[in-house]
């Protein structure tokens, strides 16, 4: 019986060798590898701006400009009908499962939530290890707090009493104001 | 003398005192082997519930690229979504959606190997297919068998004689139904749109049939008492129905058998190649072009007769979808490699131990051009644009276990015990590069587009996270005298995708059988031939979601600049779940096999209980703190209830003239019961046209029902009138109140058919055969997406369907998303119908043993009352009853398809 022993002696072999079950990453890095140089501290403080530079364009436009009386956005032939999303936005119509609406409140939280992780994260990195100064690290941290504050600015104007966050560990919050008759939208018959 | 198993006999007592008389085990169904994860088992010793399907049941000739069309309509309880494309993806989904991450299609094992591809297996290879339906079966494949298990067994060779068959079989395909649309003269009537001069019914454009298609199949099987050989090479060439849609198919497959010392080691190596070139320029928007475009547009530029119009009443977001499937190039190849070898010893009577290594290699590579006079190239003022795409999966299998057999007095005991081991990933890359200088080299020539230079060309590439599972396993089957049996099965298995906290489960199935009939009080009923109780329960996991949930990783995004050099932001990939773990399902089964008047009448009946619990899916998560605002988690639960039903019966059984038929019908109901929070809630998909969602699941709702506002009729000037919420009659919208809010919703309808059934004939003459073979589904109501979209009159020089100006003449307003397009879909369809004739060749040549000649017409015809085109849409997965707009699958031609075969063997 040598031949089942050496099955019985390959299975244990195979066995031992593959119970490693943590998961290996190809295209994404785990964050207590990516810090090795200076570049890789920007690229995080950089993460919550390109989120910035997509948040700019968009349905915020819509909101900002198809809602005032100079502008408007009618059917043309079967475009832009749209089952009336753009004419709700011209009336004052809109409901808060319209696109624009959803997606600008979550592009403003997003924007909140991904500067707060790369504040949170850069906070833990030893900046000295890298080469960097603590200057380095004050100027990125204070560059958080500043898109931090300017999506906070917009959602405060879109929405009005957005809930405050000052990092990703507090718990859920609700809105910091309560919806009074005044922060509704102004114009509505 | 009659005895369960064996064929009655009447003997005459002559003068002998002694009689001996030999029964005949005749009985196809006990003898039967069926195959059970890591082995096999006597039918009459399941316990659970399988259905088994010869190779040689299927029938030939109903074309299709893949087995799914030969196997449609013939396990109960399993449901297959596809079109009669020869490109047509299927779906399969065994009693009811198994999760709530859906898509989950049933575990396929192909000849023991763990994580096949059905869409690799020819038909001619098959030896068996074996559906293990329920948990007490499945549990011995834990993780992945939450939706059942079918296990393909290939053909093995026998000892002897070389023996061949050669099959080839034409075919051709007519249409049976097209897209009623208006004509070009009725459009001019109506007023809707500027005459272009022409008269074009753009859906004939399309459609391309009575095209001959072929696939031939060669098979050799034969060898030695230690050396035995199956193999098989198989070609076809599928035309679609459609210009821009066919495939060429080739596959070989090669099944050896070693014998070694006396038959104390056993090899076997098992190994094919697939390969399919896909010609898939047909997209999902050719037939919206076709329902959208008015039919007085040329097909070809009036100036130049040899070019196709893309400028005469077409541009921004039309097409002419002749020209656009015609000016440029879309060729898919999908390669599946699957090769494994097994290693069995046998160290004493009734004891062995094996082990199996399997790779399994896919790949699909794309390749697209677009030709500079494309309009798409045209307006966006590109010379030609070229795409590759490319991606891969690597699966690797690494099984050993060991199995004994024992019998004793009355008592038998089989048991099986392993380790198994399960590696998964993928790659993909692609490249995209525009302005090229010639048309002629296609995508060959990637880098010299000058879009590359203009920095404008794109590329990618990624790899999965490494996917791995392990697991330990064990099974005994006890049976004592063949009356009472009992299996015990038990798995324990971890998996990569979970924190190490949550990372292993344990998946077990107890289940019993009790044949009454081999009880002495059934002696009193001798036409009971065999009648056999089951009962089982088992827990089975699932973890089918993507990798990469419980481990917090970054990946890149757009470019910034930072210190004066252009480099992508980093940020996490995903919400992440540390806590994640197994989803459960636990199963109750009953059933009831049975077999009377000397076998002539057989079945059998299950009824079945689920409950899945832990849903793996993505919720709303709150942001911030979150950073994305879904997260995947463990939460809520769903429950299956349902039936099936097989009945065979030999109606009529003669020298000459055989008739039996089989009836199979099933039932099934899915429920959530909840969905984590009170308010919790999962919309489907999206409809086009920002129309909103036609289905939103919450706690307690039924799978199958759509959430629509209700049709209350049309006021004077044929505008809607809907109940809102509180059942009051009132208009859609009322001056600027707008009431076609999600408040005024309601649950209407139910996609999920009553009763699903099929109804198989088969006939024998002396040397004819003939099988009718027919399905229906009862009682179900399937949503029509061309209905709401093209089914209305509108302000828009878009064509419409003929029901604008017939049966919804009186409606004057603007699309709502109401039960009004809702229709009932109940149909009964004529699926295939086979006749053949057999001849017997040993009389004039030894090496031509027989021949079969066969026509087999499928899809025949289809008797249904149903107001959109095709009520066979998907009842697959999370919302069913779904005819779409973008779909090739909705909107393909409805064909007949016929089909001449002829079968040689040596």
């Amino acid at each position: 019986m040598n031949l089942r022993n050496i099955i019985i002696a390959a299975a244990g072999t195979l066995a031992i060798t593959a119970c490693d079950l943590d998961e290996k990453f190809y295209s994404s890095v785990t964050p207590d590898t990516f810090y090795t140089q200076p570049e890789n501290t920007y690229a995080v403080l950089s993460r919550p701006f390109t989120h910035w530079k997509w948040y700019l364009g968009n349905d915020r436009w819509y909101l900002q400009e198809l809602t005032t009386d100079e502008m408007a956005c009618p059917a043309q032939g079967k475009d832009f009908y749209n089952n009336g999303e753009y004419v709700r936005l011209h009336e004052f119509t809109w409901a808060p499962t319209d696109r624009f609406i959803v997606n600008t409140y979550e592009g403003t939280t997003g924007g909140i939530a991904r500067a707060l992780e790369a504040y949170d994260d850069l906070s833990k990195v030893d900046y000295g290890k890298l080469g960097m100064s603590e200057a380095d690290r004050d100027d990125q941290l204070s560059q958080l707090n500043a898109i931090i504050a300017w999506f906070y600015m917009r959602g405060l104007d879109y929405f009005g009493g957005m809930p405050i966050y000052k990092s990703n560990n507090d718990p859920v919050v609700g809105r910091s104001t309560t919806l009074s008759s005044s922060s509704r939208r102004p114009y509505q018959s | 003398m009659s005895y369960v198993g064996y064929t009655s006999q009447k003997v005459k007592p002559g003068k002998n005192l002694v009689l001996n008389i030999v029964l005949s085990t005749d009985q196809q169904t006990l003898k039967d082997v069926v195959v059970v994860g890591y082995g096999t088992l006597d039918k009459k010793r399941v316990t659970s519930s399988i259905t088994s399907i010869k190779g040689s049941d299927l029938v030939n000739g109903l074309g299709g690229s893949t087995i799914a069309t030969a196997l449609q309509g013939k396990v109960s309880g399993l449901t297959i979504s596809g079109s009669s494309s020869p490109n047509s993806s299927n779906g399969y989904q065994l009693r009811g959606v198994a999760s709530v991450n859906a898509g989950k299609g049933p575990l396929v094992v192909i000849d023991g190997v763990p994580g096949g591809d059905l869409r690799m297996i020819n038909q001619e290879d098959v030896q068996s297919i074996d559906v293990l339906k329920d948990a007490s079966a499945g549990a011995i494949y834990g993780t992945r068998a939450a939706a059942g298990v079918i296990l393909v067994t290939t053909k093995q060779a026998k000892e002897g004689k070389v023996r061949a068959t050669w099959t080839t079989e034409l075919s051709t395909e007519t249409v049976r139904k097209s897209l009623d649309l208006l004509s070009s003269k009725d459009y001019m009537a109506y007023g809707i749109g500027q005459d272009y001069g022409y008269d074009t019914d753009w859906y004939r454009q399309l459609v391309d049939d009575r095209q001959l298609s072929q696939r031939h199949v060669l098979s050799l099987s034969g060898g030695s008492k230690n050396l035995q050989i199956y193999s098989s090479l198989m070609y076809s060439d599928q035309k679609g129905t459609v210009i821009g849609d066919g495939r060429t198919d080739y596959s070989g497959r090669m099944n050896a058998k070693y014998k070694m010392m006396d038959g104390k080691v056993e090899m076997s190596f098992k190994a094919q190649y697939r390969q399919a070139n896909r010609d898939r320029r047909n997209g999902s928007s050719s037939f919206e072009h076709v329902l959208s475009l008015n039919p007085t547009i040329p097909v070809m530029d009036p100036t130049n007769p040899k070019r196709y119009n893309t400028t005469v009443g077409i541009g921004g977001t039309t097409h002419n979808p002749v020209a656009d499937i015609e000016l440029k190039d879309y060729q898919g190849i999908d390669k599946w490699l699957q090769a494994d070898a097994t290693l069995k010893i046998n160290i004493w009577d009734g004891l062995s131990v094996q082990g199996t290594m399997g790779i399994d290699h896919r790949d699909y590579q794309l390749t697209e051009y677009y030709r500079q006079n494309h309009q798409d190239m045209v307006e966006s003022n590109k010379r030609g644009k070229a795409t590759h795409k490319f991606n891969k999966t690597d699966n690797k299998t690494l099984e050993a276990y060991a199995s004994y057999l024992h019998d004793f007095d009355q008592h038998r005991v089989d048991a099986v015990a392993g380790w198994s081991f399960y590696e998964t990933g993928g790659e993909n890359f692609s490249m995209t590069n525009a302005n090229f200088t010639v048309d002629g080299i296609g995508p060959w020539d990637m880098s010299s587009g000058t879009d590359l230079s203009d920095g404008l060309a794109s590329m990618s590439s990624g790899k999965d996270p490494r996917e791995r599972l392990m697991s330990l396993f064990a099974r005994v089957n006890y049976d004592y005298a063949d009356r009472y049996m009992a299996t015990a099965s038990f798995r324990r298995e971890g998996s990569s995708k979970f924190g190490p906290n949550n990372r292993w489960g344990n998946f077990w199935a107890l289940s019993a059988g009790w044949r009454i009939s081999k009880e002495d009080f059934m002696k009193q009923l001798p036409w009971v031939n065999d009648l056999k109780l089951r009962v089982g329960y088992g827990v089975t996991g699932n973890n089918d979601f993507g990798s990469g949930y419980t481990v917090r990783t970054y990946k890149s995004n757009d470019m910034w600049p930072t210190n004066g050099v252009w480099q992508p932001g980093y940020g996490s990939a995903k919400n992440n779940n540390p806590n994640l773990k197994w989803e459960e399902k636990k199963e109750w089964d009953f059933g009831l096999d049975f077999s009377f008047l000397n076998n002539r009448i057989s079945g059998k009946f299950d009824y079945y209980i689920r409950r899945v619990d832990d849903m793996l899916f993505e919720v709303p998560a709150p942001q911030p703190p979150m950073v994305y605002t879904t997260i995947m988690s463990n939460v809520g639960s769903l429950t299956n209830k349902g039936w099936e039903f097989e009945l065979t019966g030999q109606i009529v059984k003669t020298k000459d003239f055989n008739y039996s038929s089989t009836v199979r019908l099933s039932h099934n109901t899915s429920k959530i019961d909840n969905l984590g929070d009170t308010n919790s809630y999962l919309y489907g998909g999206s409809f086009p046209s920002s129309m909103g969602y036609a289905t939103k699941l919450v706690n307690g709702s039924k799978i199958g029902q759509f959430w629509l506002f209700k049709y209350a009729g049309l006021d004077e000037n044929g505008k809607w009138l809907i109940y809102d919420k509180d059942n009051n009659v009132v208009p859609a919208k009322d001056g600027t109140k707008l009431n076609t809010v999600d408040a005024n919703k309601h649950y209407v309808g139910n996609a999920i058919p009553k009763l699903i059934a099929s109804w198989d004939h088969s006939f024998s003459y002396k040397q004819f055969d003939l099988g009718v073979y027919l399905r229906a589904w009862l009682d179900f109501d399937v949503f029509s997406q061309p209905n709401l979209y093209y089914g209305l009159k509108n302000s828009t020089d878009d064509n419409v369907l003929r029901i604008a100006y017939t049966n919804n003449k009186e409606i004057n307003d603007t699309r709502i998303l109401t039960d009004y397009f809702l229709s009932d879909g109940s149909f009964l369809k004529i699926d295939a119908v086979t006749l053949g004739y057999t001849l017997n060749l040993q009389k004039w040549t030894k090496y031509l043993q027989k021949a079969r000649v066969y026509f087999t017409v499928r899809d025949l015809a289809r008797i249904t009352k149903y107001q959109g085109y095709n009520p066979e849409v998907s009842i697959n997965g999370l919302e069913p009853g779904f005819e779409y707009l973008r779909s090739t699958s909705s909107l393909y031609p409805q064909t007949i398809h016929w089909t001449m075969g002829v079968q040689l063997n040596f």
